[in-house]
């Protein structure tokens, strides 16, 4: 059986090696939000993670969610769904000062062209708000 | 209910990367954490490297980073120094090393006698330019055989980076690399980072990246 002239399980190969890097990040928001929990809050009162991902950080959302509830069972909260909000990627030139956006990751100053580009925004993965049920 | 929270879900892994970093610096060891996709020449370059340091008398000592298999670190036995495995799971577990990793490699190496610490990632251009493990500088492989696209599609290790090793320039006579292509990439992703082209094979460049390397140690 083959797809796109690649045997399936090489495609499966393929994707089970991609998705590690998300299985390490979804095991370890699991881990923060037992953390993070005030006492009296129990796990499976939770109802969602917010969680926001530069989009420098190269994760792939579909996976992580998937990863995610994967394995949020196991770690004692059924019921917890993650949403991903993606922070674009914000950069100041060190040649001109001036701050752009990034559509695609190239670092070169729209403005003056310099390379000296600094990282304002869009790298990092942090949980900012969790929603558990009320009793 | 509402929580509000600000976690960064890397904490408890930098947190590691940090006592790693303490104990670096507590016993004056210089680490460098050595990325690039598989095959692209990482293990031939220690070969090479090590014992060049050896010649000037720096202690070195390797921490082997691989999904599974002690290949590499047999291949490193020969230069008579420590090397430690550190392998993920016997049939595929993280495709990167992790700081946890490197605390418990460290654990089985003298540090008082080590001036130079290399950490051998897993080959992957992607997943170990995430992870901060506690080193002094980031290293990229990138072997000419790959193209000159590489840079623009895994942009967070190039980025990462203080330096890239372009390797395997031996081979560019058969290639059709176009070089000037290759670096104007690098440069669109990482303005400050630092390159040096170097064939283990023939020795080119090789003198380059050793004095980068003590030039690195000093600062």
């Amino acid at each position: 059986m083959k797809v796109s002239d690649k045997p399936v399980w090489h495609l499966l190969f393929q994707r089970y090696c991609l998705l590690m890097h998300e299985l390490y990040i979804a095991e370890s928001i699991l881990n923060s939000v037992l953390d993070l929990l005030p006492a009296g809050i129990t796990p499976e009162r939770v109802t969602k993670v917010h969680l926001s991902v530069g989009q420098l950080d190269a994760v792939v959302s579909e996976s992580l969610i998937f990863l995610f509830d994967a394995i949020k069972g196991t770690k004692g909260l059924p019921h917890a769904q993650l949403a991903i909000e993606t922070i674009a990627v914000l950069c100041q030139c060190k040649t001109c000062a001036h701050q752009f956006n990034l559509d695609l990751p190239i670092f070169i100053c729209p403005q003056c062209n310099g390379s000296d580009v600094i990282l304002l925004q869009g790298r990092g993965i942090s949980i900012y708000r969790i929603e558990a049920k009320d009793d | 209910m509402e929580i509000n929270v600000v976690r960064d879900v890397l904490e408890e892994s930098n947190a590691r990367a940090q006592e790693n970093r303490k104990l670096f610096d507590q016993h004056g060891i210089f680490a460098v954490n050595i990325m690039s996709s598989p095959g692209s020449g990482k293990t031939t370059l220690l070969q090479k490297t090590i014992p060049l340091l050896q010649e000037r008398r720096l202690s070195c000592a390797v921490i082997e980073g691989d999904i599974t298999s002690t290949l590499d670190s047999e291949r490193l036995k020969p230069l008579g120094i420590p090397v430690v495995q550190a392998n993920t799971e016997p049939f595929g577990g993280d495709c990167h090393v992790g700081s946890h990793m490197v605390q418990g490699a460290l654990k089985y190496l003298d540090l008082e006698k080590i001036s130079i610490l290399f950490i051998e990632n897993i080959g992957n251009l992607v997943c170990p330019a995430e992870f901060y493990l506690g080193e002094d500088r980031k290293v990229v492989v990138l072997s000419l055989t790959e193209g000159e696209d590489k840079p623009v599609k895994y942009p967070l290790m190039f980025r990462e980076c203080h330096l890239c090793l372009l390797s395997k320039m031996d081979l560019a006579p058969h290639l059709e690399v176009d070089q000037s292509l290759l670096n104007e990439n690098l440069r669109k992703i990482n303005g400050q980072l630092e390159i040096i082209p170097i064939s283990s094979k023939t020795g080119d460049g090789l003198s380059l990246w050793i004095d980068w390397l003590l030039k690195q140690r000093k600062k």
